[in-house]
């Protein structure tokens, strides 16, 4: 009845190819999984091999500020069915707002002319109406964060039947199903019972296979996935791409897959087109790109990817004297979020003993909810110790007064997660970087000379110390949080994920600074992260963390190099690599 | 501590020198050229409302008072203001008179005086109050916020209408001596400070869900880990993010407060006699709109220009503190840009 189904028949080698990775991730969850799609969707059927997208000349403006910003420029690039298209950049390259452009998603101060044809239909030009009959049947769109994009009132279920209603005469019933195997068919566990479930009730990853299965519902001709796995856990990540690169093949869509991260696209692209201020700088075959890359831009974004292992030969396991004074030991230490209403009190972390040597740097690894940065907030007295003692720089947070601790606070420091949250929005930074200073009592002329002499430190101009936080880009923003917590010359800094909210290239100059800033004034560090690569180049010792206790702990060359425990080494090997050949042929080693 | 970065550094062009929010913000408000219009155009009316016929004992310059009464110089009281021979003329009664012959201009001024100090004294009581205890109870959580929400939902279960009555009657032609002070309940601004009393609840509820919202972002905990204390929390990190919903909330509430006065004072409740306020003079003279429309005219217009001058200097003041707001041009606008854009693109 379609022609779909007598393509698997056609292309025998893609489905086998995939089966044994099938069977391996799905576990014992899984019974069953599709090869295809179970039902016939209404989108354009395609051919793996045929032209889906054909953008020429493509380019998007915006309106900033009294006149037109281009966000890209001429953009021309083709995608066949079956074939990832990787479209690599910093943010505000433009690839993102390219790619939303054709389908209609810009905002209201964006334009967009040129020509975009989507199996031949232009959709530059296309009324609102009409391209709502295109999102959903013909494009599908993975967004980055599955938690937002879906909406939080209604189960998952819900919103993959709705999306397939709208768009076909299916009735609830036969709907219900054909959700219930899209969700089967991205491996999510349990699907009868998960398709009731409301976003929050599952894990990130599952949210993400989610939001792919609501992508996926009416059989789109053309895939977009937007950072589909920035938002994610390393391990989770690999599991998300591997999903990715298995659908690939049953699904026979075109795939965009829009990325910062070199890393990411390594074993996934067919082809990749890296964009920089709005314009293609290199385009070609995923290989050719990742052994010879032929313009600058592309070497330094291939380079700026942490190549886990790399910088082991240099470190120096002396780098600090085994009698150096402690700033943080905590023994046996548990701390707990308490009882809220009906919630019940829940403990974070059980129980673990860590040290932090005056100097050293110390990185506290783990996936999201391991508690690692519980552990980080509580050593800068904003959770309270539960059991065990932590001290810090000497004094025993456990059970400490309010006086002592405001004492304590102008010993040690933190750089947050997200610079954009933690550097109030109506504050001119300068102000925000002062903040430290002003509240020890410093006289005003104090505070603006060292305002400025922190400015020049982490190499931001000194002229913005009168602009907000969201005139200034990720990367600068994050330098901000970091003055301000070396503003009182702390003994002991906590640095929780102070890169994981920025791009790549913007990290690796960050986290240069850093390792400069930590040489230069000797503050002892945890620095919590979930990335074993960057952790590598920066960290003294190691500890990991896992569901509130630490599995494994030593110097950073014992764990990386020889992990004992088997979580240590499974999040050693999620950590992707910036090379396909080397990438492919860990995922084979894996067993994957 | 605040106060030190509030002052100072005036004559210095230096582009490092640290700037205060303060400064910022009176910067950008000054370039808000709706707000700007508004705050000369409200200063002016002011102005013009106090001298023009005095405050108190202080003489001003008309030469009529509100309670004077003359001949009737034009047929009915009507305007002597206008265009006579070709010049344009104000006349010894330039709003008109009414049926007995009191210059309306002298009343409508004291009927301003008396709704500005209203609208004042009610809106700063109010949104003081309001901010205060939505702030503790949003910061807090917890038993505090219990406590007072419970005490804000008891006020709002108060009929303004019936309370102000009551009070008005209790009070009425009463004069209570504190001291040295000696009030005399029948004073506007008593009447000012009940309404605002009953009247802060709503902005009560705004700004604790406000609160409650901001004080989870991480900006509060760099503030704590910074060594802040709650209350510097609470009024210097936190409050000027919150500044977008306060503004916007105690100008409709000013504005709707000259209005709330107004329908009072027709029931009887609010301003009462010989005092006037804009919104008893328009009911006093409802039955005349007919004959002698002139009667409203004035005290509309003055209502109507406290209302909008506040709500565009509220507008100027929210911009003003938000450091985000852009403005995004209208449609038409994108098409022209456009057009031209494209045009020079042909060409070249």
């Amino acid at each position: 009845m379609t022609p779909r189904r007598d393509k698997s028949g056609e292309t025998p080698e893609t489905t086998e190819a995939v089966t044994p990775a099938v069977e391996t991730e799905a576990d014992a969850t899984v019974e069953t999984v599709p090869d295809e799609l179970p039902v016939e969707g209404v989108g354009h059927q395609v051919k793996p091999g045929d032209l889906v997208l054909d953008v020429d000349g493509l380019h998007v403006d915006f309106y900033v500020e009294g006149e037109w910003v281009p966000a890209a420029i001429d953009l021309k690039y083709q995608v066949k069915a079956g074939e990832v298209l990787a479209i690599v950049g910093e943010s505000g390259s433009g690839k993102t707002q390219s790619s939303m452009a054709m389908i209609g998603l810009l905002p209201r101060n964006g334009r967009h002319y040129g020509s975009a044809k989507l199996n031949g239909t232009e959709l530059v030009g296309m009324s609102q109406r009409a391209l709502s009959r295109v999102r959903g049947p013909q494009v599908g769109v993975i967004f980055q964060e599955p938690m937002t994009a879906m909406n939080p009132v209604y189960t998952v279920g819900f919103q993959i039947v709705e999306t397939l209603r709208q768009h076909t005469d299916l009735g609830p019933h036969e709907a219900k199903e054909r959700a219930i195997e899209l969700l089967r068919l991205v491996e999510i566990p349990e699907p009868e019972r998960r398709f009731e479930s409301y976003p929050h009730q599952l894990s990130g990853g599952q949210r993400q296979r989610a939001m792919i299965a609501q992508a996926l519902a009416c059989d789109p001709a053309l895939l977009f996935a937007d950072e589909p796995t920035t938002a994610l856990d390393v391990t989770v990540q690999a599991e998300i791409l591997e999903l990715i690169r298995d659908l690939k093949h049953r699904i026979h869509a075109g795939i965009v897959l829009i990325t910062h991260d070199m890393g990411v696209v390594a074993d996934m692209a067919d082809r990749i087109l890296v964009m920089k201020d709005g314009r293609v700088v290199e385009e070609g075959a995923s290989g050719d790109i990742f052994t010879n890359p032929k313009h600058d831009y592309t070497k330094a974004l291939l380079s700026a990817v942490p190549h886990l292992g790399a910088s082991l030969d240099s470190k120096n396991e002396q780098r600090i004297p085994e009698d150096a004074p402690l700033v943080l030991e905590a023994k046996n230490l548990v701390i707990e979020y308490p009882r809220n209403g009906s919630t019940p009190a829940f403990r974070a972390v059980h129980g673990i003993d860590l040290t932090i040597r005056k100097g050293e740097m110390v990185a506290l690894v783990g996936e999201s909810g391991s508690g690692k940065t519980t552990v980080g907030r509580c050593a800068v007295g904003l959770l309270p110790v539960h059991d065990g003692s932590l001290v810090v720089n000497d004094t025993d947070m456990h059970g400490i007064s309010r006086h002592d601790l405001a004492q304590l606070r102008k010993s040690f420091s933190i750089v947050f997660q997200d610079p954009g949250s933690s550097l109030n929005p109506r504050w001119p930074i300068g102000q925000s970087v002062g903040e430290p200073l002003v509240l020890a009592g410093w006289k005003k002329d104090r505070v603006t000379a060292r305002v400025n002499e922190l400015l020049d430190q982490v190499e931001i101009p000194r002229a913005y110390r009168n602009r907000y936080p969201h005139e200034l880009s990720g990367g600068q923003r994050q330098r901000i949080g970091i003055a301000r917590a070396l503003a009182l010359e702390p003994k002991l800094l906590i640095a929780d994920e102070p890169t994981s909210a920025l791009d790549v290239s913007v990290q690796a100059r960050v986290l240069e600074i850093f390792a400069d800033l930590q040489d230069k004034h000797g503050f002892g560090c945890l620095f919590v992260s979930h990335d074993l690569a960057v952790v590598e180049q920066l960290s003294d010792r190691i500890a990991v963390m896992r569901q509130g206790e630490i599995v494994e702990q030593g110097t950073t060359r014992q764990i990386i190099s020889n992990p004992q425990h088997e979580y240590t080494q499974k999040l050693i090997a999620a950590v992707p690599v910036p090379d396909p050949f080397e990438q492919t042929r860990r995922r084979e080693s894996a067993g994957l | 501590m605040s106060e030190n970065t509030m002052t100072e550094n005036t004559d210095k062009p230096d582009e490092t020198e640290g700037l205060s929010i303060g400064r910022i913000v009176w910067g950008r408000f000054v370039r808000h050229k709706a707000a700007m219009v508004s705050a000369v155009v409200l200063a002016f009316t002011v102005i013009l409302v106090f001298t023009s016929i005095g405050v108190g004992a202080l003489p001003g310059w008309w030469k009529w008072g509100p309670n004077d009464r003359s001949d009737l110089v034009n047929p009915k009281g009507a305007p002597t203001m206008g265009f006579e021979n070709g010049s344009f003329q104000i006349g010894e009664h330039p709003f008109g008179q009414d049926e007995i012959g009191r210059d309306i201009f002298a009343r409508v001024m004291q009927g301003a005086q008396v709704s500005v100090l209203v609208m004042v004294i009610m809106g700063v009581v109010a949104t003081t109050l309001g901010v205060i205890i939505g702030a503790y109870a949003g910061y807090y959580r917890g038993w505090v916020d219990n406590v007072l929400m419970r005490m804000t939902e008891v006020v709002i279960a108060i009929p303004t209408l019936v309370v102000t009555a009551v009070v008005g009657r209790m009070l009425s032609d009463r004069t209570v001596v504190l001291g040295p002070i000696e009030i005399t309940t029948k004073d506007p601004w008593v009447f000012g400070l009940v309404l605002g009393l009953l009247l802060w609840p709503g902005l009560a509820r705004l700004v604790r869900a406000e609160y409650l919202s901001l004080r989870e972002r991480e900006f509060v905990d760099a503030a704590k880990v910074a060594g802040a204390e709650d209350r510097s929390i609470m009024f210097r990190h936190i409050l000027p993010n919150a500044m977008g919903v306060i503004i916007v909330n105690a100008t409709l509430l000013m504005a709707a407060a000259t209005i709330l006065e107004a329908s009072l004072s027709f029931l009887g409740f609010g301003i009462q006699a010989p005092n006037v306020s804009l919104g008893t003079l328009i009911s006093q003279y409802s039955s005349s709109f007919q004959v002698r429309p002139w009667l409203f005219w004035w005290p509309g217009l003055f209502i109507i220009t406290f209302a909008l001058t506040i709500n565009l200097i509220g507008d100027g003041l929210r911009d003003a503190f938000d450091p985000r707001q852009k403005r995004i041009p209208k449609a038409r606008e994108l098409a022209k840009r456009a057009a031209t854009k494209q045009e020079s693109e042909v060409g070249s």
